[in-house]
C-alpha cells in the first residue's frame, strides 16, 4: 500500500476531526477521498504529509511513518492545497527556478511543458494571479518532480470550468506512474480518473473500495407498490427514502441485480406493480451519502 | 541535495523577497554607527533609532513568517526542506541584515576616531554582536516560531506586556519603593539568571519548532519561561543576591580590616506637611532618590524623612568601599515592626569628607508609623549595610593629547583635551570581562569620576561576551594639555555590616522625640 493508516485520530478541543481511521490506498490508483465540508478529509490529508500530527493512530506513506517523513521522502510525495501559502512575492518564474533547486529529479521538459500549456506568466508575482492561474502553477510545482504520491486537496475548487479541465488534464497526465489522492467537491470532473473512492463523514470513514464496486451497488430505484410502504420497515441500505402514495424512490446502497432487489421490495413493501432502477454518478453518490449522513445527525 | 545547496537555493529566495527591506535596514544601521553623523541629523537621529529598532524586528519577524513554522499552509511544509537548515538560513540572514553592518559601522568609525585596528574591530563586535542584541534577536525569532502572523505576534506581545505590567505594579506597590537588585552592583545575578532563561528559552523554542514542528510544547515553554522569569525577579530578594555576592569574595578576611560606625545623635529630619512639599536638602535627596510625589502624599501628612550617615575609618591607599544596599529596619525586641528601603540609588561610593569616606542615605518613615512607633516603648532602630570592598588593580597616567594606547587590565585609552571649555573627554575600550569599576580622574586630583559603566561585580569567567567602551568627562584648569589616571578597580570583598541605636531617630524619644 502507498498509503496505509491505522487508527488515525485529531482532535480539536471537542470537535472530533478524525476518529480511528483505517485508509489504505494501493500503489497506483486514483483516490477520491470525499465527503461533505468538516467531514474531515484535509485534516487527514494533512497529518499523511505530517504537517500536522496526530493525537493518536498513525500512517504510513510509502512505507515510512508519516511522523518520520525526511527530506528524502519528500522528493517522492507532492502535495497541493487550495489553501496553500506560497512566496507570494516571487514571480512564476523565481518559484520554479526555487523549485528546479529543491527537487534533484526536476523535469524541466514537462515544467515547460505544462507552463506553456497553462499559459503561466513568467514575470508576474505569484501573489498577483488569479485563484486559477495560482492553482496551475502548484500543479506545476507538484508534479514537475514526478513524484511516486500526489496529494491533493481540493484542487479543483473555485476554478471555472475550462480552468478545471486544464488542471485535471495535467493530473491526467501524471496518473499513470503516480498514486493519486484528491479530494474535491467536484466530482464529476475527477469520476473519470478515479479507480477508488473513500467517504468521510464526521471524521470517520463510511467505506473505501473500487469506483467499479461502489458503482455496482449503487442504484437509484423508483417504485410503484400496491399500497404505500411504512418507513419504519424500510431496509438502512436504501438511503434517502421518499414516499409518495404508493410510490417509493430512494437510493440502494446494497444493490445486487435486480431480482434480488424485486424479491426484497416485495417482502419489504408488499406487491411491486412497477420498477425502475438505474445506475449513479459519483457526484450522485456522493450527493445520496452526505444526504444520508446529514440526515442521521 | 547537498546542505550547502538548499542553504544557497533557501538564502536566494529570502534574498529576492526580503532584500530590498533587508538592505535598507542594513545601510542606516551601518549608517546609525556614526554617532557625528547622527548629531547632525538631530531629532531625526532619533526617528532613525526608533526606525531601525521597528525595522529590525519587523524584518526578522517577516521573515520567519514567510516559511511560517506554526502554519499548516506554508509551501516549504511539504517541500524537502530540513527545518534545522531552514532556521539556519533564518539566523545567517539577520546576521547579515542586523549584526554585521553594526560591526562593521562601528569598526569604521572607531577607526575614523584613530583607534587601532584591534581596538575598532573588537569594539565593532562589542557592539554588533553584543550579548543584549543577540539575545533580542533571538528571542524575536522565538516568538516568530511560536506564532503565525505579524497580526497574531502583537497581541500576544500586547498582551504578555500588560501581563508583566499588572504583574509588575502589583508587585512594585507591595515593595512600597522603588527597587531592584538588578541595578546594583550584584545585580548581575538577577540579570545573568533571566537572561540565561531567556537564551536556553529562545534556543529550545527555536529547536523544538525547526526541527520537530511542537508548536504547543513550545508555547507552553515559553509561557512558563515567562512565568519563571517573572518569580526569579520575585524571588531573587537582596538577601539572596548579596549571600551568592558574599560566596564570591577573592578575599573575605580584608573586610575584617574596614571599621564602619554612624554617628551618634539624632538622625537629621524633616516632617512632611499636607501636600507632602518638602524643602531643604532631605526633600530634594529623595526627590532625586526616586520617591515620587504620589508616593510622598501616600505616606501621609505628618511622615518623617530622614538622613543616616555611614562612617568609614581611612582605608588603605588604593581601597575603596562600595555601599550596595541600604535599609532601615524598626524592631521592638527580636518582633521586626517595619522596614524602610533607600531606593535605587543605594548604590554609592563612600567619598571621603573631612577625610573619612563616607556616604548618607534618605529616608521617608510612613506618618502611620511614625505615630505608632512614638506611643510604643522599647523601638529601636536598624541600618543594615550591604558593602563591597574594592582595590586598585590597574593604573595607567597618560596625556590627554588623543593618543591611544593599550594598557594591559585596562584596555585601549585615550583623551581629547578641548582648549576652549576645559573639558578632558577620557575613553577606555575593554574587551572581554569589565572591572568592578573604572574612575578616572586628572592626575595628582583627589577626586576621580566612576565611569559610564556602573560598579558591576560580574565574576570575570561569566563576562567574557563582548566589551564596553568607558568615558569619563572631567574639567582641567588652564591650557595645557593635562594627564589623566585611569583606575580600574577589582572587588575583594563584600559584606554586611548593622547598627541598632535606640528609638525611631536615631536616639530614645527623650533626647530624639518623634515630631
Amino acid at each position: 500500500m502507498i498509503i496505509e493508516t491505522q487508527n488515525l485520530t485529531k482532535n480539536f478541543w471537542r470537535h472530533d476531526a478524525v476518529q480511528d481511521l483505517n485508509l489504505a490506498v494501493p500503489e497506483g490508483a486514483t483516490c477520491a477521498l470525499i465527503g461533505a465540508n468538516g467531514a474531515g478529509k484535509t485534516t487527514t490529508m494533512r497529518m499523511l504529509v505530517n504537517v500536522m500530527a496526530p493525537d493518536r493512530g498513525s500512517a504510513r506513506v510509502l512505507g515510512v511513518d508519516s511522523r518520520q517523513l525526511k527530506p528524502a521522502d519528500r522528493l517522492r510525495i507532492a502535495f497541493l492545497s487550495e489553501n496553500q501559502e506560497l512566496p507570494d512575492r516571487l514571480t512564476v518564474a523565481q518559484y520554479f527556478e526555487y523549485l528546479t533547486a529543491l527537487y534533484p529529479g526536476w523535469d524541466g521538459a514537462l515544467e515547460q511543458k505544462l507552463r506553456a500549456q497553462f499559459e503561466l506568466p513568467p514575470s508576474r508575482a505569484l501573489g498577483k494571479l488569479s485563484h486559477g492561474m495560482r492553482m496551475k502553477a502548484m500543479l506545476i510545482g507538484a508534479l514537475s518532480f514526478r513524484p511516486k504520491l500526489l496529494i491533493l486537496d481540493e484542487p479543483l475548487s473555485g476554478l471555472d470550468p475550462l480552468v478545471r479541465d486544464e488542471v485535471m488534464s495535467g493530473i491526467l497526465s501524471q496518473a499513470d506512474e503516480t498514486t493519486i489522492l484528491i479530494s474535491s467537491h467536484e466530482l464529476s470532473e475527477i469520476e473519470g480518473c478515479t479507480t477508488h473512492v473513500a467517504f468521510m463523514a464526521r471524521g470517520r470513514l463510511m467505506f473505501q473500495e473500487s469506483i467499479e464496486a461502489l458503482g455496482a451497488r449503487f442504484r437509484e430505484v423508483i417504485v410503484t407498490l400496491s399500497q404505500g410502504p411504512d418507513r419504519r420497515n424500510l431496509p438502512e441500505t436504501w438511503l434517502n427514502p421518499q414516499i409518495d402514495g404508493a410510490i417509493l424512490r430512494f437510493v440502494d446502497s446494497a444493490y445486487v441485480d435486480d431480482a434480488q432487489q424485486r424479491a426484497q421490495l416485495q417482502k419489504t413493501c408488499g406487491a411491486v406493480l412497477h420498477l425502475e432502477s438505474a445506475a449513479l454518478s459519483l457526484r450522485d453518490i456522493s450527493k445520496a451519502l452526505m444526504r444520508s449522513t446529514r440526515q442521521e445527525v | 541535495m547537498k546542505n550547502g545547496s538548499l542553504l544557497f537555493t533557501l538564502l536566494r529566495k529570502d534574498l529576492r523577497l526580503f532584500g530590498l527591506f533587508g538592505g535598507l535596514i542594513a545601510a542606516l544601521l551601518l549608517l546609525a554607527q556614526f554617532p557625528n553623523l547622527m548629531l547632525q541629523l538631530g531629532t531625526l537621529s532619533g526617528l532613525i533609532q526608533i526606525g531601525l529598532q521597528l525595522g529590525i524586528a519587523l524584518l526578522i519577524l517577516a521573515l520567519c513568517y514567510e516559511d511560517a513554522v506554526v502554519s499548516l499552509k506554508h509551501d516549504w511544509l511539504t517541500r524537502p526542506v530540513p527545518g534545522t537548515t531552514l532556521l539556519l538560513t533564518k539566523t545567517l540572514l539577520v546576521l547579515a541584515v542586523a549584526i554585521l553592518p553594526a560591526i562593521v559601522g562601528t569598526s569604521i568609525y572607531n577607526l575614523s576616531q584613530g583607534a587601532s585596528t584591534a581596538e575598532a574591530l573588537q569594539s565593532g563586535l562589542s557592539v554588533g554582536a553584543s550579548g543584549d542584541r543577540v539575545m533580542v534577536f533571538a528571542t524575536v525569532m522565538a516568538f516568530a516560531a511560536i506564532t503565525a502572523n505579524v497580526r497574531q505576534a502583537v497581541i500576544v506581545f500586547l498582551a504578555v506586556l500588560a501581563a508583566t505590567a499588572v504583574v509588575t505594579v502589583s508587585f512594585g506597590a507591595l515593595r512600597e519603593v522603588p527597587e531592584s537588585p538588578l541595578a546594583t552592583g550584584s545585580g548581575w545575578v538577577g540579570k545573568l539568571t533571566v537572561e540565561l532563561l531567556q537564551v536556553l528559552t529562545a534556543a529550545c523554542i527555536l529547536w523544538i519548532q525547526y526541527r520537530y514542528r511542537r508548536t504547543n510544547v513550545a508555547r507552553a515553554i515559553a509561557v512558563m519561561a515567562v512565568i519563571a522569569g517573572m518569580g526569579i525577579l520575585m524571588l531573587l530578594t537582596w538577601p539572596v543576591v548579596f549571600g551568592l555576592q558574599k560566596r564570591l569574595s577573592s578575599d573575605p578576611a580584608a573586610a575584617a580590616s574596614v571599621q564602619l560606625s554612624v554617628p551618634e545623635g539624632c538622625f537629621p529630619s524633616r516632617v512632611l506637611d499636607g501636600n507632602a512639599n518638602m524643602a531643604g536638602e532631605i526633600g530634594a535627596r529623595l526627590t532625586a532618590l526616586r520617591y515620587t510625589e504620589e508616593h510622598r502624599k501616600a505616606m501621609g501628612a505628618g511622615a518623617i524623612a530622614f538622613s543616616t550617615r555611614l562612617l568609614a575609618q581611612p582605608l588603605p591607599a588604593g581601597q575603596v568601599l562600595v555601599v550596595d544596599h541600604a535599609e532601615v529596619g524598626y524592631y521592638n525586641g527580636s518582633q521586626k515592626l517595619r522596614h524602610l528601603r533607600a531606593g535605587l540609588s543605594s548604590v554609592a561610593r563612600m567619598s571621603p569628607i573631612n577625610g573619612l569616606p563616607n556616604v548618607d542615605h534618605y529616608w521617608l518613615l510612613p506618618a502611620a508609623d511614625a505615630k505608632r512607633f512614638a506611643s510604643t516603648a522599647g523601638v529601636e532602630t536598624r541600618l543594615d549595610y550591604s558593602l563591597s570592598l574594592l582595590a586598585a588593580k590597574h593604573k595607567v597616567q597618560f596625556a590627554a593629547d588623543g593618543q591611544r594606547n593599550h594598557y594591559p587590565g585596562i584596555g585601549y585609552c585615550g583623551a581629547n583635551f578641548d582648549r576652549s571649555t576645559g573639558a578632558v573627554a577620557v575613553s577606555c575600550f575593554k574587551p572581554g570581562a569589565q572591572p568592578a569599576m573604572l574612575t578616572a580622574g586628572l592626575e595628582g586630583a583627589a577626586d576621580s569620576v566612576i565611569s559610564n559603566h556602573r560598579i558591576d561585580f560580574t565574576p570575570a569567567a561569566l563576562d567574557f561576551w563582548g566589551g564596553f567602551r568607558h568615558r569619563v568627562q572631567l574639567i582641567a584648569h588652564g591650557t595645557e594639555i593635562p594627564r589623566v589616571e585611569v583606575t580600574v578597580y577589582e572587588a575583594r570583598a563584600h559584606f554586611d555590616k548593622q547598627f541598632t541605636v535606640p528609638g525611631v531617630l536615631g536616639g530614645l524619644p527623650s533626647a530624639c522625640p518623634v515630631p
